[in-house]
């Protein structure tokens, strides 16, 4: 057997056989699969007399988000290069007597798989996807396949961009020049028919530019935006398909004939991934930045275990995170536009929609970092005031977050002040909630993997928010302040800070007994 | 000083340290040697407090999970832990007012000692493997610990690191710190030590006292190999 295909195959193999052997990963890929099959046949309400949303809509935030999508992954290449090989490839590929070619076709083939993992959030969305816009699994699986095509393809543009440039700092200039002038082209041309076009309502206008001739003929993310359009009309269209082939086998043949020794263009790239692969097996999910500003040094305050809070305020200020981090902004924007098309669902589908997204950011936190470093526990400070300090830097940043969520969101639905307020009171509980669920974790199976602790967060999470949400359905048919969003957000709020408190008290000595989680 | 009764440490079905008692009294240097896998690193992972274990380790008397232990403890791990975002210099400040030291400028002489002097205002991330060791030593001997432990403390140094280290360890024996070195590397321990255990499989298969009235007529290379060696063939 061709040496490559073998590594490929045992590779498979041996991940199918760690999986019988760990059944703690196998029960969360049978429960994700569950999740999945859940959503796509749960996730259909539909009734004969439904009225779904203008289908431009939903293919103007397919070809927007695969835009988006291939825009970050090529801007990416101009510093890292694709994420196509790892170590292992490196130390023992590489070296070995095998054509650079078929090396690369086994990067890219492999990288299909990476894509496709990176999809599944897709198929998470067919609930409210299929409610509005009436999406059938068929189409879904179109978008799911967009965007794994985006991806890759991105991955291989970010490559080869990489592999031409790295050597010739004026040719990286110009290539990325010429990527941000595409962008400033395509978002001034969008401003442009918003503009004109705003007397229909900006929403229609907004749509009608993500579908318009222009934005389709943008490379690859356009392409396929225009391939699932057609798949939702039920047609397949071919020449877009072509193009992306097309543009895959123009990069490969730029690798080829460029005479450029590729495999130390990918060899800093796969470092890269090596200690972001190490980073979040020790808990750090956060990414350091690759240029930090020093600014002042020097902590100058603290005096025990407070001084792990001020530690903690100026990793924040050099990690560029004065209040949010990146992922917590880019999902405020998210939740933001998201309102924008599911006004009609009301604040109720809106806040569970960005409950869920919280999930992802809360597990972020600094705190996660600082368990998997000794310190905190060898400091002689009592464990219950480590934690609490631990976690002080999270409370301004979780409040600015459900302001800056809150305040568009309530205006994009015409919701009143108080209904408001008591929305960023219940956004700020689920933060302390969340952030109680992960000390459980934590304090309980500290030393479990990192895919039972996903798990079991989310397991727990349930558990815990079952008091807040209880309360709120018991309160919204027997009792009324001032509306029912109020009520029911207020109820929320009420049982959850008690909750997260009692979670928090109940692990006070958590850093006596966890295990570090090395 | 520091004293280790019956400790048993379990993951799941493998036991990495199997009933293990000894002791390091003040001014003594012990030393755990051991091929890969022999359980040092769990019990020296034990004593510091930062694993959950069967049996008793009491530092100067206080169970080591006190306040009052932690406060005697300086503990360097296998690989160095540092902040990224921290410069070298706010390690030693962040560990100072963690313990609630004022500065006796014993920080800038261990910055001095070991070489980082001119590395102060760089970041954790932006150091090498071996000056982040280098950092990682400064770090657990800023507070003055009386009870040293170290994890293969000598890996990734350099040779001036090295020489540094070895006299450091004299100095802290001289100055009646108990130290515990895990290490595998014979050659690293050279003759400073006062006892050495060897460690298979969780256990001590044999301890050598580095004074005349020790009953192991062996060099403590020969016995090591003789152990561990046995061990392959027995296999």
């Amino acid at each position: 057997m061709n040496s490559l295909a073998y590594i490929y195959l045992m590779r498979l193999k041996n991940g199918i056989k760690e999986l019988i052997k760990k059944p703690a990963q196998l029960i969360y890929i049978l429960f994700l699969l569950g999740l999945i099959i859940f959503s796509l046949t749960a996730g259909d309400n539909r009734s004969a007399e439904t009225a779904f949303r203008d289908s431009a809509e939903l293919t103007a935030m397919a070809t927007a988000l695969y835009i988006v999508m291939f825009l970050m992954t090529v801007h990416n290449g101009f510093s890292k290069g694709g994420a196509m090989f790892t170590m292992s490839d490196v130390n023992l590929v590489f070296p070995a007597p095998l054509s650079p070619s078929r090396v690369l076709f086994y990067g890219l083939f492999r990288q299909i798989n990476t894509s496709l993992l990176l999809g599944l959030v897709i198929l998470f969305q067919y609930g409210w996807l299929s409610n509005t816009y009436g999406v059938s699994v068929m189409v879904l699986l179109s978008l799911f396949l967009g965007y794994v095509a985006t991806v890759f393809l991105g991955q291989v543009t970010a490559m080869t961009i990489y592999t031409l440039s790295s050597s010739d700092e004026g040719l990286r200039k110009r290539l990325h020049a010429l990527v941000w002038i595409l962008t400033a082209l395509l978002v001034l041309y969008a401003g442009l028919y918003v503009w004109q076009f705003a007397g229909d309502g900006i929403l229609s206008a907004a749509a009608a530019a993500a579908n318009s001739l222009v934005a389709r003929c943008f490379p690859v993310g356009g392409w396929l935006g225009w391939v699932f359009a057609a798949s939702v009309s039920g047609t397949i269209f071919i020449p877009g398909l072509l193009a992306g082939l097309a543009w895959l086998a123009l990069l490969v043949g730029l690798i080829n004939i460029s005479d450029r020794d590729w495999y130390e263009d990918v060899l800093k790239t796969a470092e890269l991934t090596q200690s972001a692969v190490v980073a979040q097996r020790k808990g750090n999910l956060e990414a350091v930045p690759a240029k930090v500003r020093i600014g002042r040094t020097g902590l100058n305050k603290g005096w025990g275990a407070d001084t792990f809070y001020y530690k903690h305020k100026i990793e924040n200020r050099r990690g560029g995170l004065f209040l949010l981090n990146r992922s917590s902004l880019i999902f405020a924007v998210l939740i933001i536009i998201m309102s924008l098309f599911m006004r009609e669902g009301g604040i109720a589908a809106i806040f569970a929609f960005a409950t869920y997204m919280q999930l992802f950011t809360t597990v972020m936190g600094r705190i996660n970092k600082e368990l998997t470093i000794h310190f905190i526990y060898v400091v002689p400070e009592p464990p219950f005031a480590k934690l609490v300090q631990s976690l002080r830097e999270m409370l301004p940043g979780a409040l600015i977050e459900a302001v800056i969520i809150f305040i568009p969101v309530g205006f994009i639905l015409g919701l009143g002040k108080a209904d408001i307020a008591t929305c960023v009171l219940a956004r700020f509980s689920f933060a302390l909630l969340f952030a109680a669920g992960n000390i459980i974790v934590e304090r309980f199976w500290s030393g479990a993997s990192k895919m039972l602790t996903i798990f079991l967060y989310f397991l727990i999470m349930v558990v815990l928010a079952a008091p807040g949400l209880i309360l709120a359905v018991l309160a919204s048919s027997n009792l009324m302040l001032i509306s029912e969003n109020v009520t029911v957000f207020l109820m929320m709020a009420i049982a959850n800070i008690p909750v997260s408190f009692l979670v928090l008290f109940l692990c006070r000595n958590m850093l006596q007994h966890a295990e570090l989680n090395y | 000083m520091l004293e280790i009764e019956h400790v048993t440490k379990k993951y799941g079905k493998v036991v990495a340290n199997d009933d293990i008692s000894f002791k390091v009294d003040a001014g003594q240097i012990a030393i755990l040697l051991g091929p890969n896998g022999a359980g040092k690193s769990t019990i020296i992972k034990c004593i510091a407090g930062l694993l959950r274990f069967d049996g008793k380790i009491t530092i100067e008397g206080h169970n080591n999970k006190t306040l009052e232990a932690k406060k005697l403890l300086g503990y360097i791990p296998e690989t160095p832990s540092v902040y990224d975002l921290l410069t070298v210099e706010e390690h030693l400040e962040f560990i100072r007012r963690a313990y609630r030291m004022e500065d006796d400028g014993g920080g800038k002489q261990l910055l001095e000692r070991f070489e980082l002097a001119d590395k102060k205002n760089k970041l954790g991330k932006e150091l090498s493997k071996g000056m982040q060791q280098k950092l990682s030593i400064c770090c657990a001997m800023v507070h003055h610990p009386r009870v040293i432990i170290f994890d293969e403390p000598m890996v990734g140094l350099d040779p001036h690191a090295i020489k540094e280290m070895k006299a450091l360890f004299r100095e802290q024996k001289e100055a009646g710190a108990a130290l515990l070195i895990s290490t595998h590397m014979i050659d690293s321990v050279e003759d400073y030590w006062d006892a050495t255990h060897i460690m298979i499989n969780g256990g001590f298969a044999a301890t050598k006292y580095n004074h005349p009235d020790d009953l192991q007529t062996q060099s403590l290379e020969e016995l090591f190999f003789a152990i561990t060696e046995k061990g392959d063939v027995d296999h």
